[in-house]
């Protein structure tokens, strides 16, 4: 009931914020479903966007079930998607191209988290900060990567060269673009739920989330479990801009991401960081951003799911707060 | 040398008015990751009620107006709803990064937009009110925060919010007042931003002031001394890479110039480090007895 009502001052406000822009808000369901579910094409193209959600939200759950608020999954992906690019240009046996390529992007999103786990272990520095400034910082260093170092042979374009045929994901559908990455997510979020669930070194992150004294007092290392939560969370958003790499655009262009490391957030805290549940939420994002594109012909700027998320947090906080006050 | 420092000071001013709000939030134990969020609904403001009535300081005030509704949605998942802190300042940050593009989209054109009358200087080294604003706000904001039994409770609801409470404050209630007084800074420093520095609005034209903001807020102590000194060396920074980047003599990509201040930032909160202490009870709800 309580839900039932949350979700409906949900939908009226967004109704209020499509009209205010001058736009049905039935028009733009009806583009949101056609541009999600409308066609094989649209279908295929909601699993493709739900790939990158997937893998960016389970990094961020993971962080948030221990407490740290890493904001920057969109760095991180965005250092993934260099490495992952850096990686599959170099001259490698084809059959190493594809590992090598997503393993590197991997390293390179937890690199970029590490940094704000070094900032916060060894400086106090709040990773909140931290990880939304590195966000700007990759966005830089992607543009700067593609009229450097990363430039195409041929030097014409602000873009990397492309990424060698045996480097890329193979199709998952025949005649759409869905690749193999989205099965890797959808294992991935298995993987990360065994992990919270079955491993010490998972029970270790949990507890540390639900309080650092406490776990300390019960002999788990604080420190350790920060620095490999970090890492981790890093990992796999880094290794979602490797699969849009080596699964979707196959070089990198400035800008890259759609802002997928943002949604990420929402993806993650509407699946109450349950890494199941993350396969349903970034099902659900995955389908409003391949809809978006959709929306503008009923009117209304794409950016409206921006609009969309932040009523889907509010009426999952609201929800949160009525629950917890029921009891 | 004058030039520079005008111009720092113009750079200056939408984040030292975001941090000078955010002084007041975070010492009486609210952090607000929306200042973005709400830096970016007052430059839209102000561009859109300027260009509608040739009014510009009618664009500051209406900024200011409306920026402070949007921190009061804030206040009430934050502090109603005790819901966490960080959480609501994102989603904060999805709905101002959201409704402005989808707003300025619909619209398309603002017609003619009044910027702000200069009141000394020209070009880019133009003062104009909110900047002379900002610079008295800070001696104020000073006395406040140290001279009067408001600065005490409100420093007081960070450090110790149960004994203030036990003296009869409402903690909640005057954590609210300091995040509406926050978002009717945001709100002029957008208007500083769209208005001021520039003649018209784009979308994500804060490009990360706020979180900045926040930074300057920890670099300068939480205090509005502090605060002004931070955003200015800051700003200088920010004007320091304009400047070079137009100079062309430096043959480095402009990537890099513009990924500056945010690499400044960062080593200066690394170097500032663990030598800074946030109010004890920053970020945690607060249950009044």
């Amino acid at each position: 009931m309580k839900l039932i009502a949350c979700i409906f001052g949900g939908l009226l406000l967004l109704a209020a914020v499509i009209l205010a822009a001058k736009a049905s808000p039935l028009a733009v369901a009806a583009a949101l479903a056609r541009g999600a579910f409308g066609s094989k094409d649209s279908l295929a193209n909601t699993l493709l966007q739900t790939t990158p959600l997937l893998l960016t939200g389970l990094g961020v759950g993971l962080a948030f079930k221990g407490k740290l608020f890493n904001i920057g999954a969109e760095g991180q992906f965005l250092l993934g998607a260099v490495f992952a690019i850096w990686a599959g240009t170099q001259k490698l046996p084809a059959p190493l191209l594809l590992p090598v390529a997503l393993a590197a992007g991997a390293l390179g999103g937890a690199l970029w988290a590490g940094l704000a786990a070094a900032l916060k272990l060894w400086r106090g520095v709040q990773e909140v900060l931290s990880t939304l400034l590195l966000n700007f910082v990759a966005i830089q260093l992607v543009a700067w990567m593609v009229r450097g170092p990363l430039q195409e042979a041929v030097k014409q374009y602000p873009q990397s060269d492309k990424l060698a045929i045996p480097g890329r994901l193979a199709f998952l559908w025949p005649g759409t673009q869905l690749h193999q990455g989205f099965l890797l997510a959808l294992v991935l979020a298995v993987v990360a739920w065994a992990y919270l669930a079955k491993t010490a070194s998972g029970f270790a992150l949990r507890a540390v989330g639900a309080g650092a004294e406490a776990a300390a007092a019960a002999g788990i290392s604080v420190a350790k479990t920060t620095w490999l939560t970090f890492l981790l969370s890093g990992a796999l958003s880094g290794l979602a801009g490797a699969i849009q790499i080596c699964g979707v655009t196959y070089f990198l262009a400035d800008p890259y991401s759609k802002g997928y490391g943002y949604t990420a957030i929402a993806v993650a805290l509407l699946a109450n960081l349950s890494p199941l549940w993350t396969i349903v939420t970034a099902l659900f994002f995955g389908a409003l951003t391949a809809g978006a594109t959709e929306v503008q012909s009923a009117g209304v700027s794409s950016v409206v799911i921006q609009v969309l998320q932040a009523v889907t947090l509010f009426t999952v906080l609201a929800y949160s707060w009525l629950k917890e006050r029921g009891k | 040398m004058i030039p520079f420092l005008l111009q720092t000071l113009t750079f200056a001013t939408p984040v030292l008015l975001a941090a000078l709000g955010a002084v007041f939030a975070e010492r009486a134990g609210v952090v607000n990751i929306g200042l973005e969020g709400l830096l970016l609904v007052g430059a839209l403001v102000a561009v859109l009620v300027s260009a509608a009535t040739g009014q510009p300081y009618l664009g500051v005030l209406v900024a200011a107006l409306v920026a402070a509704a949007l921190a009061g949605v804030f206040a009430v998942f934050a502090i109603g709803m005790k819901r966490d802190q960080v959480i609501v300042g994102t989603t904060i940050n999805f709905l101002a990064l959201g409704g402005t593009g989808v707003f300025y989209r619909a619209i398309k054109s603002t017609g003619e937009v009044k910027t702000l009358p200069v009141l000394f200087g020209d070009g880019s080294t133009a003062i104009h009110g909110v900047t002379l604003l900002g610079l008295l706000l800070i001696p104020l904001a000073q006395w406040l925060l140290y001279r009067t039994r408001l600065g005490v409770m409100v420093r007081s609801a960070g450090e110790k919010p149960q004994a203030v409470a036990a003296a009869g404050v409402f903690v909640n209630r005057l954590r609210t007042v300091t995040i509406l007084a926050t978002g009717a800074l945001c709100g002029i420093g957008g208007a500083a931003l769209s208005i001021g520095i520039g003649n018209t609005f784009t979308e994500e034209m804060t490009s990360g002031r706020g979180f900045i903001a926040l930074a300057v807020v920890v670099f300068g102590r939480w205090n509005p001394l502090g605060v002004l000194t931070a955003a200015l060396l800051f700003a200088a920074a920010d004007v320091w890479q304009t400047r070079l980047q137009a100079d062309g003599k430096l043959h480095i990509p402009y990537p890099i110039f513009l990924a500056l201040p945010y690499v400044l930032t960062l080593l200066a909160l690394a170097i500032r480090g663990a030598k800074v202490k946030p109010p004890a009870h920053l970020g945690e709800p607060f249950e009044q007895g």
